[in-house]
């Protein structure tokens, strides 16, 4: 426990260190970042400013839900979502072999050297608009709904270490291919939109099949006191999708291993 | 002149032939975002028959017809560009006796062939039978001259965002902004008329709705942006126009910016 | 230390069509190629041996060190290294070895060597007090005590590759697998290199060395394994290779006064620079070295002579000649 603590310190001040090496370039990607993820809360404010709206939610609503993706994002990005590009390279270069010749799991290896700190410009977007929503929406959240809020929210974090799990596995097999960004990018985007615009068939599919729907429309929908009961056996997915994400990481890399890059 | 650009061309088809599956990914990206397109205005159109002038199976036009013309025009002839210069390779195309331009631009169509196999076939095929949105254009000469324009305008915009890396060495920061800024004043994540008029205006002039908006109208068959309304041949026209003035002012940044290459000596 | 078994791997690959519609139908249906990269090769290691594998590009040595190193997964075969299945018990096993791979940095481009050893520090979880004995020793002896705190972006390939070595050996490893440790590098910086590798050697580390250059194994090397088309086609010391080539030596030779060529069994002109300078390859079966010089000095007169075992090339030569 101790050592693996001192790696993920030592991972973290690697990554640091590298990236200061580069402040400009640092802040630009920063604000690109931001950029990037207000492009959602954009289009929506254009629908509803059109005199158009989501029937059943009011744009601040929909707004919040956009928040806590930006958030979500913003706070566990910076620890595993740098994997898939450092695994993309490694492979295509050839380099993934040295982690291989490391004492430690490699998962963890992984993960740990990928330290991103730049994600976390989603994370300061998202607090701005969620601050923004909640003085609009001018309801009063209970404790209860903020600690229903943490529970789904960590949930969403497991969500999303998942889809990195599976998109940097696939890598492996994939070499080089960057498009695996598109992939996520647009599964992620049902989670951004209230879930009663899908018909049901397809909300069953992003609840309790492919757990989309908890990376931001369930720990939203417990702010705004709109949970179903379904929001429990979604949890029990996101469980399921995480060990089976975890396995199939494994299983690409014990396929690389003995195909040889 | 041909010959180059047919040999070039064939060959960067059979290079990006080996990331076949990587190309094949659009064929589910595509009609996943298109998915999501679907079901929001369906739901938004739930008690309007317009918004914005466009009715919902328009929207839906719309959204499909981007996708697929954007898999005709896309390219990264820019961020290429600015990778030969950052690392310096660019030098051996200073000895060739092609331009580089002209050997980027068929590169773009080798690639851009087998997008046109591998992506837009394909995609066009899951809108028919998927999703049963039928994209047959209002005027088939129009719309195909409209695309090639567009085709032009990306590239040029593209390739003048590249020459950028002449001055600024290590900013792919900078240079993402600009791309996302071309995605969004090009019409590729909402239609142009869903924003502010003033803006709307703004937009007429700058060369970005020629890339995709255009093309998008001149195939649904009508045009109208910041309150302006023009037949087909006039936009199209105007198009045309635009992709001169742009294709001299790559040519101007070109001088200027070979200037400052040889200028530093590399 | 080392036992390796009817070590085999066989990689698949897929072929490509070469014209526009070849291409189009490979997108849909793909032929398979299996290649045989290691085909069953078998040797063993004692502690302390300096290695050098050598063979042709695509022999099948770097095939062989990835799986000795368990990077790569055999096909089928045993190895068995200070007790370890290296791709079975990879994290125990590769506490003990150490690893240079001359065209795959371990250090971190941006930021000094001296941070990336204490990363290493971490993951291998080595003690602070060993850490620093063992760094200080190493940058001694490789004499980059100012250089590890620059950037490594700002190092030269040479004193970069010193830095590697450290990085590689900060935990002390039993053994170390090298691959082409000295590409690209400048005379002094090999020499450098090399010296360095002889020290440890003299330590008690294991070296196994693949290189491309034949001064690596004449300097280094005692026992030579050189793969062809992933086999063994010879596996002995470096003076045994030499002997295979027959009782021969390499002559360079200046004569007083003219001399025409001689045509006389066992003698086989390598270079003419003038009618006076010669360089002679002589089989001292044919002729004896004695009989030769006796010649030369009647004909022309020596002036000048210099006698060299066979440069090793030519033993290489013949080993690639027996594909």
């Amino acid at each position: 426990m101790i050592h693996a603590i001192k790696i993920f310190l030592s991972g973290v001040k690697v990554a640091l260190a590298s990236r200061m090496a580069y402040r400009g370039d640092f802040i630009i990607r920063l604000i690109v970042m931001l950029i990037g993820d207000l492009l959602f809360p954009m289009i929506t404010l254009l629908i509803y400013q059109s005199g158009a709206s989501f029937p059943g939610w009011n744009l601040y609503e929909v707004l919040l839900i956009q928040a806590v993706f930006m958030i979500a994002k913003g706070i566990s990005f910076p620890f595993f979502y740098g994997m898939v590009y450092n695994i993309l390279n490694k492979v295509r270069e050839g380099t993934f072999d040295l982690m291989l010749i490391k004492p430690c799991s490699i998962l963890y290896f992984s993960v740990v050297s990928s330290f991103n700190i730049e994600y976390i410009g989603s994370f300061f977007g998202g607090v701005t608009i969620l601050i923004y929503a909640l003085a609009n929406l001018q309801i009063g959240i209970s404790l209860i709904s903020w600690m229903n809020f943490l529970v789904l929210f960590a949930f969403s974090i497991l969500v999303l270490l998942s889809f990195t799990l599976i998109m940097s596995g696939t890598l492996f097999k994939w070499v080089g291919n960057s498009r695996v960004y598109e992939i996520f990018n647009a599964i992620s985007t049902f989670s951004l939109y209230p879930n009663t615009i899908y018909s049901k068939a397809f909300q069953n599919l992003i609840s309790y099949i492919i757990p989309i729907a908890m990376i931001a429309f369930y720990p939203a929908a417990a702010l705004l006191n709109r949970l179903n009961s379904g929001v429990f056996y979604s949890i029990i997915v996101c469980c399921l999708f995480f060990l089976i994400s975890r396995a199939f990481w494994y299983m690409m890399l014990k396929n690389y291993t003995s195909a040889g890059g | 002149m041909l010959r180059t650009i047919k040999g070039v061309a064939f060959a960067t088809y059979k290079e990006w032939a080996a990331y076949r599956s990587h190309m094949l990914v659009s064929l589910f990206v595509g009609p996943l975002y298109f998915l999501v397109q679907y079901y929001i205005w369906s739901s938004v159109y739930t008690g309007q028959d317009l918004i914005n002038g466009f009715s919902l199976i328009q929207m839906l036009t719309y959204y499909g017809i981007t996708t697929l013309i954007n898999y005709c025009i896309m390219d990264f002839a820019g961020w290429n560009l600015q990778m030969l210069i950052r690392t310096g390779r660019f030098i051996t195309f200073m000895l060739r006796p092609v331009s580089h331009r002209l050997f980027a631009f068929s590169q773009k169509i080798g690639h851009r062939m087998l997008g046109f196999c591998l992506e837009l076939l394909p995609v066009y095929l899951v809108f028919t039978i998927a999703f049963d949105i039928h994209l047959i254009p209002a005027n088939i000469l129009w719309s195909i001259l409209s695309i090639f324009l567009g085709f032009m305008m990306m590239f040029l915009v593209n390739y003048c965002i590249g020459i950028t890396g002449f001055w600024l060495t290590r900013t792919d920061g900078i240079r993402s902004i600009i791309l996302l800024f071309r995605n969004v004043f090009a019409g590729v994540f909402i239609p142009l008329t869903f924003f502010p008029e003033l803006l709307q205006k703004i937009l007429f002039f700058l060369p970005f709705q020629y890339i995709s908006y255009v093309p998008v109208r001149v195939f649904i068959g009508d045009y109208q942006l910041g309150g302006m309304e023009f037949t087909i041949a006039q936009i199209v026209g105007i198009q045309a126009i635009y992709v001169i003035m742009m294709l001299l002012l790559s040519e101007l940044m070109w001088r200027k910016g070979i200037k400052k290459f040889t200028g530093v000596g590399a | 230390m080392i036992h390796v078994k009817d070590l085999k791997k066989t990689y698949k690959s897929y072929r490509r069509g070469s014209n526009f519609l070849e291409t189009l139908k490979s997108i849909f249906k793909r032929k398979t190629d299996y290649v045989d990269a290691v085909k069953g090769i078998s040797f063993d290691i004692a502690k302390g041996e300096l290695i050098g594998f050598i063979g042709p590009n695509g022999a099948g040595k770097s095939t062989t060190l990835k799986m000795l190193t368990g990077v790569l997964h055999p096909t089928s075969g045993e190895v068995e290294i200070m007790g370890y299945t290296p791709w079975q018990d990879r994290k125990k096993y590769v506490a003990n070895i150490g690893a240079v791979f001359g065209q795959k940095s371990q250090l971190i481009w941006d930021i000094p060597p001296i941070d990336a050893f204490y990363m290493n520090k971490a993951i291998y979880n080595i003690p602070d007090d060993e850490f620093e004995e063992t760094k200080n020793k190493l940058v001694k002896l490789l004499e980059v005590e100012e250089l590890i705190k620059k950037p490594t972006r700002q190092l030269s390939l040479g004193q970069r590759m010193k830095c590697e070595f450290i990085m590689a050996m900060l935990h002390n490893p039993d053994i170390v697998f090298l691959d082409e440790p000295t590409i690209g590098l400048d005379v002094i910086a090999k020499e450098t290199i090399r010296n360095f590798i002889e020290e440890m050697n003299k330590r008690g580390v294991t070296f196994i060395l693949t290189t491309h250059d034949l001064g690596d194994i004449e300097h280094l090397a005692r026992r030579v394994i050189f793969i062809n088309n992933g086999e063994i086609i010879f596996d002995d010391s470096i003076e045994y290779l030499r002997k295979q080539l027959g009782d021969k030596k390499y002559i360079k030779l200046k004569t007083d006064n003219k001399m025409e060529q001689l045509s006389i069994p066992g003698i086989d002109y390598k270079k003419i620079i003038s009618n006076q300078e010669f360089e002679i390859e002589l089989d001292n079966s044919a002729i004896k070295l004695k009989d030769f010089i006796e010649i030369i000095n009647q004909k022309a007169g020596i002036l000048d002579m210099n006698i060299q075992e066979l440069p090793i090339e030519s033993a290489i030569k013949v080993l690639y000649g027996k594909r």
